[in-house]
């Protein structure tokens, strides 16, 4: 489905990105001992930092679940440096953020090979996506 | 207190005993030899690069006068523990003495002016009679071992204890107060791996330059007395407290690794590797080509020791070969399965006090990231190809330290451990043909080491240096040319050596582990099974005796390593002469009392060996008195394999 000619919703409503949202919100957002502002655009960053790791492999046409898995770390890493942490301690939450991260970047990697590379749309997802996500983390109570 | 702590290990007993004894004897020969007033003269010859004769027996008491010729070059005179040290010009013909050997032992009679590549060779012995160090040291050894079989057999097998020392206690260092946080912070750092490795660089591409371009002259030239004396001796040390530390600080995976990952220090977050990505073959997926490595730069040991540009184009070569292979192939190759120090620094890694692992192991397990493997942004995935998670077996962990970055939970760590551990575990499992190798390999050749460097028979030393002369640098690498006559020498040397290494000492190790099988009265486990486990107790004996051997060379050499960072290539530079600090003169330290303290150390591997083997027995037996008849058949042949080193250090 990813990549298609999808309406906000249905990309909101992905498997996939919700689960990647959730990952976001318990692990992140709920930590950040912030105003909401701060709290809000923190708590959405870690989302650009996977799309901009998922860019990079599809364009060097690398190994998809392998980069995939790379992509993975690459968001536990940028959670825990939004929450100024070099570790985590409970390797439960670090599976549920991995697993989280894998299904989502497989699912912008889908993204891209339906568009073919095409950088505006995948651009244009993502932004649709994160200002959905901070929509939405803006209602929550600090 | 040390009382207490006797009576709680006997095991100290066993070790402590022998090291009270030797010096005993020592201290007992003095008081009780007899001095004789007439002396005696004893006519010998120098020339390069032995003495004639090459062993001179003297009674202790006996006071001798040395009237010395020296023959084809200039040569100097100096026996170890006497504080005499003559110039003997060519030709001449000197009175040396009167000196009074009141203590009975072995001495050596060494060169004290450079004479020529082999200088540092040119060795004699000094028989001081009646000389019962040697049966003395023998018993000791004899009764060390017994004391060991027994004690391994008195100690409950469930213990987990090897010499009494619990195999399970594990020191983290990353949590040591004080220093632990601090080196985990440095360990962490991306750039702690440049950072160690640059300055060796730099020192590796001077040991190129003056190998080819330094003085021709083996003790008086960088690439020598840094590579095969200082590192040579030093990296033995290294195994045994930092496990693969060299492998840490080593540069030559570097060029190919940084061109490879495009990068220096940092992580390639765009993970896109510079090189084909070739797969490597499968059935040279072991350590094979790397032990034979090391074996063939055994072969021609008297010449790389000693002659700069044979070492230059070693080097040069073990350099430009991991920079290839790291194009073609990902991962180390060239450490894994090529560098012939890796071969056995790796093998003897598995019986060191230091090892990289996880805390927990579950937890890895459970861990689905697995960013040991994988990578992070933080570091990259094991380079050695490992699950350093799950890792057991310090052999193929280069202690790169990736895993310690890259890990997100704080999961990896530096541990300080008791010696063995591995090995017990890993010869339950593992039955791998080129590892036992190694261990053969690098037995045997401590032996021949110890023989060419610092045993008084020439031939042995002509015949490995195809009877040329001459040092040489890239100018005057015709000089190297061999006769026919010292080629066909060089190659008995080699039929020697390797017949012995590969072929002899497996063949008597395999008997004594068949007779061992039936000993214990199996006939269920395959015959190469135990074979291939009983090799392992090879590895903490093989890297003690090697230590042994490397005390020598530090000791007696020590002088030319410092003086060569003085004077790199030999030109006569004194840098710090205007400040009053010359270079130093070669004078060994304390060389008289150099078999007492190699002795204790042949001793503490031999019980190693005994007590590793009963172990692996139980494993394999799973009964006491069956391990005990097994043990008991392998420890003959590891006493008599040391009592063959100790011959060689004091017989």
């Amino acid at each position: 489905v990813a990549g298609k000619q999808v309406s906000t919703k249905d990309l909101i409503a992905d498997p996939a990105v919700q689960n990647f949202k959730e990952a976001l919100k318990k692990h992140l957002h709920a930590k950040l001992m912030l105003s909401k502002e701060y709290r809000v655009n923190k708590s959405v960053r870690p989302l650009f930092h996977v799309k901009e790791q998922v860019a990079i492999a599809w364009k060097a046409k690398l190994e998809r679940k392998e980069e995939c898995a790379f992509t993975c770390s690459r968001f536990l890493y940028s959670v825990l440096n939004e929450k100024n942490q070099r570790f985590i301690s409970s390797v439960d939450e670090a599976n549920e953020i991995w697993l989280a991260g894998m299904r989502f970047a497989e699912y912008l990697w889908g993204i891209l090979d339906n568009s073919k590379g095409d950088m505006q749309i995948y651009d244009a997802k993502v932004e649709e996506l994160a200002s959905s996500f901070r929509s939405e983390f803006s209602m929550l109570k600090v | 207190m040390m009382k207490a702590s006797v009576l709680k290990h006997p095991i100290l007993l066993i070790l402590l005993v022998p090291i009270l004894v030797s010096f005993g004897l020592v201290i007992a020969g003095s008081a009780f030899s007899i001095r004789r007033a007439e002396s005696r003269v004893i006519e010998v010859v120098a020339y390069q690069f032995g003495w004639s004769p090459e062993s001179i027996r003297i009674t202790a008491g006996e006071t001798i006068i040395f009237r010395v010729t020296s023959r084809d070059v200039d040569h100097g005179f100096y026996i170890d523990g006497f504080s005499v040290k003559e110039d003997l010009p060519l030709g001449s013909t000197v009175d040396i003495g009167p000196l009074i050997f009141s203590t009975p032992g072995k001495y050596k009679l060494r060169c004290a002016t450079t004479c020529g590549p082999l200088h540092p060779f040119m060795v004699a012995d000094i028989i001081v009679e009646p000389d019962y160090t040697f049966p003395v040291l023998s018993a000791t050894m004899v009764a060390v071992a017994l004391g060991v079989v027994l004690y391994s057999h008195r100690e409950q097998p469930s213990s987990g204890k090897l010499l009494g020392v619990s195999l399970e206690k594990e020191v983290d260092l990353l949590k040591l107060k004080g220093v632990g946080n601090l080196l985990k912070r440095f360990i962490q750092w991306r750039g702690f791996h440049f950072f160690v490795v640059l300055p060796n660089l730099a020192i590796f591409i001077l040991v190129i330059n003056t190998g080819f371009f330094g003085n021709p002259t083996g003790n008086l030239n960088f690439s020598i007395a840094v590579v095969w004396i200082l590192w040579f001796a030093a990296v033995e040390f290294m195994i045994l407290f930092g496990s693969r530390l060299w492998c840490t600080i080593c540069p030559l995976p570097a060029f190919g690794e940084w061109l490879s990952r495009r990068r220096l220090y940092s992580v390639n977050q765009t993970r896109k590797w510079f090189n084909l990505r070739k797969t490597w073959p499968n059935r040279l997926n072991n350590i094979w080509i790397a032990s034979l490595s090391f074996l063939g730069i055994s072969l021609i040991v008297p010449w790389l020791v000693t002659r700069p540009v044979v070492s230059g184009l070693l080097f040069i070569t073990i350099i430009i070969t991991p920079f290839i292979l790291h194009l073609i192939f990902h991962w180390r190759r060239f450490c894994l399965h090529m560098c012939p120090a890796s071969a056995y620094i790796g093998y003897h890694s598995s019986t060191t006090l230091f090892a990289v692992r996880s805390r927990d192991k579950s937890t890895c397990e459970k861990h689905m990231a697995k960013e040991c493997i994988r990578g992070s942004p933080t570091g990259y995935g094991c380079p050695w190809k490992l699950y350093p998670g799950g890792n057991d077996w310090s052999n193929y962990c280069g202690q790169c330290f990736e895993c310690v970055r890259s890990c997100p939970l704080d999961n990896m760590t530096l541990k300080f451990r008791m010696i063995g551990k591995d090995i017990i575990s890993r010869a339950r499992t593992k039955f791998r043909t080129d590892e036992a190798w190694i261990g053969f390999i690098r037995f045997t050749l401590a032996i021949f080491y110890e023989m060419v460097f610092f045993g008084p028979y020439f031939w042995i030393k002509s015949w490995g240096n195809m009877g040329v002369n001459f040092g040489a640098n890239l100018l005057t690498i015709g000089l190297l040319t061999p006769s026919t006559l010292g080629f066909v020498n060089w190659l008995q040397w080699v039929t020697i050596v390797l017949s012995v290494t590969l072929l002899i000492f497996p063949s008597v190790f395999f008997l004594f582990s068949l007779a061992a099988r039936k000993a214990a009265g199996e006939k269920q486990i395959p015959r190469k099974q135990v074979f291939l486990a009983f090799s392992y107790a090879l590895a903490p004996y093989g890297l003690l005796i090697w230590i042994a051997f490397a005390l020598s060379l530090l000791l007696v050499n020590w002088a030319y390593p410092v003086n060569a960072f003085m004077d790199p290539f030999g030109l006569s530079w004194d840098p710090l002469n205007q400040l009053g600090l010359g270079k130093f003169t070669w004078s060994p330290i304390v060389p008289q009392w150099l078999p007492y303290f190699q002795a204790p150390v042949v001793f503490l591997g031999l019980a190693f060996a005994i007590s590793v083997t009963y172990k692996i027995s139980m494993n394999f037996f799973n009964d006491q008195k069956r391990a005990l008849k097994s043990t008991s058949v392998m420890s003959v042949l590891h006493i008599l394999s040391g009592l063959f080193f100790l011959w060689m250090l004091t017989g």
